[in-house]
């Protein structure tokens, strides 16, 4: 496999992972308890004075397809300026009008359906936003997806240990796309420094490896961190281990921090540099 | 060290740590420790220290300007595997990668052996250090990196690039006998043809060319170039004035090419060559001969540098124990000098025979828009005003283009 495939390969496996870990947000967080979602019900209640959005369908699947759609839309009219400008002018002006037409109540256009269109590309936004930014190495746009995928779907209802395999799925896809979105941005501008040189193609492969046998690692580290919550419990005074605060999800947060904590003295103890700086003392 | 992507990581996965547990949300939970477990995992991923070994390999460290160098950077792994390594190499701003780069990034296995190759243009003359050569460590995810420099320098000399000069008449009227012999295109004895004649009375049997004699039935001796030899001793401007212009077109530059040149012309004729640099200090070498003397000219031209502002009158000095009456040239544009008259004057007077070689950079630079044409007039009058100076004293003076070739410029001032 030469460069050209492997940081292909990376753009498709972090397209797949960016779709996977909005799907797997949405069945871990409905959509219905989204406050991202309440707030533009609110909101378009409140101008038409109408439940508009309930009455739409609000499939996920049909947001994803939307948003890899329009993303891809984007991606490939990019490519061309003029197109690109038409295009914008097109569907800005299209908006104008669908929207004029349905203040002055004229019903030839079934405006319906482009509010449906509108709400499932609201749905599919991360995805488009994200497409462009590992399709297009714009890191900003990496980010903005990233926060939508976490931010659009949070509701408060919260969710418990019987979600645990989605919420493991939508983790590790969610890793997925941020390191290998960020990962084709910096190797993709390194591989053009390197004229897409064979042995840059071994850095590559490296990374590639590494990443998946550090986010193997990481699951186990994760889970360590995790059973670490019961050795405390076990080790600390029962009226501790036994109280509300240590047992809820309070209790395991600060569990994982002192676990990092205590990793993060030992790895500076034990590092090189520190124990020659003692010697040298 | 820690990257901005790290120290984002550890604070988004503490917020959502923290955050989580307010709205019962074991999802960004769960994301929140990932991600500080996958900074944990990756402070030892690629981070340790390494012992790598760089070396550099070129066929010669002395070329001449205008030549390609090709460079070996051998890097040697000695330590623990490596998986991504950065390597630049550090190299002078006077010298040019054409060929491959000076920048790679690759990954070393344990006792690996890796040869990174380029080619250097060297345009310009000078004595260069190349390296030391610079590493960085990634980690696979850009989340710690550790830079260092390697001790591993190598010297480059460019020397100025010679261009091939023939019969040209430099020679003194008063030459030395018998310590080497320098063609001037005049009759003499040499082995060198020189043309044919009409048979005298009292000519040389052994002279007589028996072929023309056999298609023309006319006696016609052959004629031979008379060798002389001679000391001459160049006297070069390194101003910090000679360094006007850009960096590879200035006087300085073009004098120390003409010096060159002129050296291994002579040097070639078993004459004796020296030379005298004055700008800052003044820097003599005294007149010798061989191979070995012009690599310590051309040595000495590669690492003059333009700085100070002695005037000429300061090399009057060292011209007293020079041979009297021989060959004195002068690579200068006397700019700027107010001791250069009676410098020039003095140097006649002594009965050296002077030629004054002014290397003109003015209309280049005034195409170049580094000097205005007011500048640009100036200074051109005043070259012409000091050499018509040099004229009036004797000396044989010309302002030398260095887009025309030395030795036709040279013969016309000569003639």
């Amino acid at each position: 496999m030469n460069t050209n495939n492997s940081l292909s390969l990376m753009q498709s496996v972090a397209t797949f992972s960016l779709m996977f870990s909005l799907g797997l947000a949405y069945v871990i967080n409905p959509m219905e308890d989204s406050l991202f979602f309440k707030a533009l019900d609110s909101i378009i209640s409140g101008i038409y004075g109408d439940e508009v959005l309930s009455k739409l369908n609000n499939s996920a699947v049909a947001g994803m397809i939307v948003g890899l759609f329009s993303g891809t839309s984007f991606i490939f009219l990019s490519i061309n300026k003029k197109v690109y400008d038409y295009t914008m002018l097109f569907i800005f002006l299209s908006v104008i009008l669908i929207f004029v037409a349905d203040i002055r109540n004229f019903d030839a256009f079934p405006y319906q359906v482009t509010q449906q269109l509108f709400l499932w590309l609201w749905i599919g936004l991360p995805i488009s936003i994200g497409l462009v930014g590992i399709w297009q190495d714009y890191i900003g746009n990496q980010i903005v997806a990233a926060f939508l995928v976490l931010v659009m779907p949070l509701g408060l209802s919260g969710n418990t240990n019987d979600q645990i395999y989605p919420i493991l799925g939508f983790v590790f896809s969610f890793m997925l796309f941020i390191e290998l979105s960020y990962g084709h941005t910096r190797y993709s501008r390194l591989a053009r420094v390197m004229y897409y040189s064979k042995e840059y193609e071994t850095v590559l492969q490296w990374f590639l490896t590494t990443l998946v046998v550090t986010l193997a690692l990481t699951t186990a580290l994760t889970s360590v961190a995790f059973l670490f919550h019961d050795f405390l419990s076990e080790l600390l005074p029962y009226s501790f281990s036994n109280s509300i605060e240590f047992n809820t999800i309070y209790g395991q947060a600060l569990s994982v921090l002192v676990f990092f904590m205590i990793w993060a003295v030992l790895q500076t103890l034990f590092s090189r540099g520190y124990l020659a700086r003692q010697v040298e003392d | 060290m820690w990257t901005r992507k790290a120290v984002v990581y550890v604070g988004l996965g503490t917020i959502l740590v923290l955050f989580s547990p307010f709205i019962n949300n074991l999802q960004l939970f769960l994301l929140g420790t990932t991600i500080l477990g996958f900074v944990a995992v990756h402070s030892l991923v690629n981070t340790r220290p390494i012992d790598v070994k760089i070396t550099r390999s070129f066929e010669s460290d002395q070329v001449f300007e205008n030549s390609d160098v090709t460079i070996d950077l051998i890097i040697q792994n000695k330590g623990r595997s490596v998986g991504f390594l950065e390597i630049y190499d550090n190299l002078p701003s006077e010298v040019e990668v054409n060929n491959g780069s000076n920048h790679t990034i690759i990954r070393l296995k344990k006792d690996e052996l890796v040869v990174n190759k380029y080619h250097l243009e060297c345009r310009l003359r000078g004595q260069y250090r190349l390296g030391n050569p610079s590493l960085r460590i990634y980690n696979p995810s850009f989340l710690f990196y550790y830079e260092a420099d390697i001790e591993s320098k190598s010297s480059l000399v460019v020397l100025p690039q010679i261009e091939q000069i023939e019969g040209i008449d430099l020679s003194t009227d008063f030459p030395k006998m018998y310590q080497g012999a320098m063609p001037i295109r005049r009759i003499g004895t040499s082995g060198e043809f020189y043309g044919i004649r009409e048979y005298f009375p009292g000519d040389d049997f052994k002279n007589i060319n028996w072929r023309v004699f056999g298609r023309t039935r006319k006696l016609m001796v052959n004629q031979f170039e008379r060798e002389d030899i001679s000391d001459i001793m160049f006297v070069l401007d390194a101003r910090e004035i000679s360094g006007t212009g850009t960096i590879l077109r200035n006087p300085l530059n073009y004098s120390c090419r003409a010096a060159a040149s002129l050296t291994s012309f002579f040097l070639r004729a078993r004459n004796r060559v020296g030379l005298t640099i004055y700008g800052e200090t003044v820097n003599v070498i005294s007149p010798d001969t061989g191979e070995r003397h012009l690599y310590r000219i051309l040595t000495a031209l590669a690492e003059v540098k333009a700085g100070g502002s002695l005037g000429l009158h300061t090399v009057l000095g060292d011209l007293r124990n020079f041979t009297p009456r021989s060959p004195v040239m002068v690579l200068s544009t006397l700019e700027n000098d107010p001791t250069s008259t009676n410098a020039l004057r003095e140097i006649t007077a002594r009965g050296f025979k002077l030629t004054v070689i002014a290397p003109d950079t003015l209309d280049y630079d005034r195409e170049s828009r580094i000097i205005s044409p007011t500048v640009y007039f100036t200074a051109s009058a005043s070259l012409d005003n000091k050499i018509t100076e040099a004229r009036s004293l004797g000396a044989r003076a010309m302002r030398w283009d260095p887009e025309n070739v030395l030795s036709t410029s040279l013969a016309e001032v000569i003639r």
